[in-house]
């Protein structure tokens, strides 16, 4: 399970740069309108942190794969192969922010171009996450084949996206000036996560899916892997409470995030790299593996 | 000429004696660890009340698997690479060449047959003897069998003459894949998933 860290990396560095992209760019998409006067000072940092973070899963990711080298050729089978279709997604995703980057440098970007750029993008990612969660989904594997993968990789994406814009919008441009209520939206869904997760995760939720007898090997996660991440959870969501309860986003405030924000920030994301190693003990490898 | 070639697996006569997983790594100079062929022990049961009297319940067979080269081969759709292919004999095989050691393709296979291979740092799997196969000969495994609990030939003539049953307790629903694969069950079979059977070797295979 441990040796799975590469891909646990990937999906949780890769999902929170959409999350991140898709939370920034909302209020502007929603209003039909562009970052580029009063915010391109935070748009460019926004921009540049998401290439970052998917630059980041992009290299960690080679980690997974015994012959680096030859992954140039992983887009071979676009046709049938939903890890070819993820990398793609992803490859096309970078592409576009870092379009969406120079049209921000260039201070002459139309808003109409800008828009389309950034719906484009927000579409690009959302594909990029929709084949990551569908790669998983086999028919091999009824643990993952279910609902709750998609809506578990895309509920931590949009967690931690909405936690880290609004660290990027108070850092940067300072609070209470952004269009959309992100510790609001960022209680809503770490909450839904928790809930879902003591329903339905595999295994170990009361509702989740059992493992079947079949010819892979039965070992499975800990069940405290399972209560660890639902625990850093609610402890993130006792922070973002304490953050709302403190008045830490009122535009009288001075520049910066705030310890409560930061503090559920970090737990959160321990708590979603708990979950995705709990994801991936959920199969075991056969015992060449093992050893 | 054959389009499809097929196993054939009488579990009713396997005394799991792993002769054909030796004779596999043996042809095929194996590493330690890795099984193209494996022999699983399925058991379970116990003893059960029936009126006054305890009667034994006990189920136990062993079941030789190894890649079955279905006709709807889920490891080489879900290869991003194209390193796993078909031949016009139905033969599925990996090109370690190209294999770029994602080991996405051990979660596809439902018989888990795609094995990692430390040695070329790629997965690996049951190339049916093809080179045997080639020169009219037999793969290892089933020319190893005391038993003669294993067979192989065109699925269409395996299935004249064995029947079509592709699906004992534990294997996969076969229409996930569409294995080349005609088994003959063991009694115990039918009654092995009530009467709460498991793999009791997982460390051998």
């Amino acid at each position: 399970m441990l040796k799975e860290w590469p891909l646990v990396a990937f999906t949780v560095l890769g999902q929170a740069a959409v999350g991140i992209f898709v939370f920034f760019h909302l209020p502007f998409l929603a209003r039909f309108r562009t970052p580029t006067y009063g915010w391109r000072i935070t748009w460019l940092v926004t921009l540049a942190l998401v290439l970052l973070l998917a630059g980041l899963a992009v290299l960690v990711s080679f980690f997974h794969l015994r012959h680096p080298l030859r992954a140039r050729f992983a887009l071979s089978n676009l046709r049938s192969s939903w890890l070819s279709r993820e990398i793609l997604f992803e490859l096309v995703f970078m592409a576009l922010v870092s379009a969406a980057g120079w049209l921000a440098w260039s201070r002459a970007p139309s808003a109409g171009s800008v828009w389309v750029l950034v719906a484009a993008t927000t579409l690009a990612g959302g594909l990029f996450l929709a084949s990551m969660a569908k790669l998983y989904m086999l028919p091999a594997l009824p643990v993952w084949r279910q609902g709750y993968t998609p809506v578990s990789f895309f509920l931590t994406s949009f967690a931690l996206g909405a936690l880290a814009t609004e660290i990027l919008v108070r850092t940067v441009a300072g609070p209470g000036v952004f269009g959309l209520d992100l510790m609001r939206g960022a209680q809503i869904l770490i909450l839904t996560e928790i809930l879902l997760a003591v329903l339905f995760a595999p295994r170990h939720g009361v509702l989740g899916v059992r493992t079947e007898p079949s010819l892979r090997p039965s070992g499975g996660p800990p069940r405290l892997l399972h209560a660890t991440r639902i625990v850093l959870l609610a402890v993130g969501l006792v922070f973002v409470a304490s953050d709302i309860g403190s008045g830490a986003n009122g535009i009288m405030n001075e520049k910066g995030a705030g310890p409560s924000l930061l503090l559920a920030f970090a737990s959160v994301l321990a708590g979603e790299v708990a979950g995705r190693f709990h994801f991936y003990g959920l199969v075991g490898r056969p015992a060449s593996e093992r050893r | 000429m054959v389009t499809q070639y097929g196993f054939y697996f009488d579990a009713s006569a396997c005394t799991g004696c792993k002769a054909c997983q030796m004779a596999c790594k043996d042809r095929n100079d194996l590493e330690p660890g890795v099984l193209w062929r494996r022999v699983y022990e399925v058991a379970g049961g116990g003893w059960e009340k029936k009126g006054e009297v305890w009667v034994p319940s006990v189920v136990a067979y062993n079941i030789s698997m190894a890649c079955n080269h279905c006709e709807n081969p889920v490891c080489g759709l879900a290869c991003p690479v194209k390193a796993i292919s078909k031949r016009e004999d139905g033969i599925v095989f990996v090109d370690t060449g190209a294999c770029i050691g994602c080991r996405y393709c051990e979660w596809a296979c439902p018989y888990t047959a795609l094995r990692f291979d430390a040695r070329t740092n790629t997965v690996s799997k049951c190339d049916f003897c093809y080179a045997a196969i080639d020169a009219g000969g037999t793969p290892a495994c089933v020319a190893a069998c005391p038993q003669r609990a294993l067979d192989f030939g065109d699925l269409a003539e395996l299935r004249k003459k064995y029947g079509d049953v592709r699906r004992i307790f534990p294997l996969p629903d076969p229409a996930q894949t569409d294995p080349a694969l005609v088994i003959k069950p063991h009694r115990d079979a039918a009654r092995a998933e009530e009467r709460g059977a498991e793999v009791a070797n997982w460390e051998e295979v």
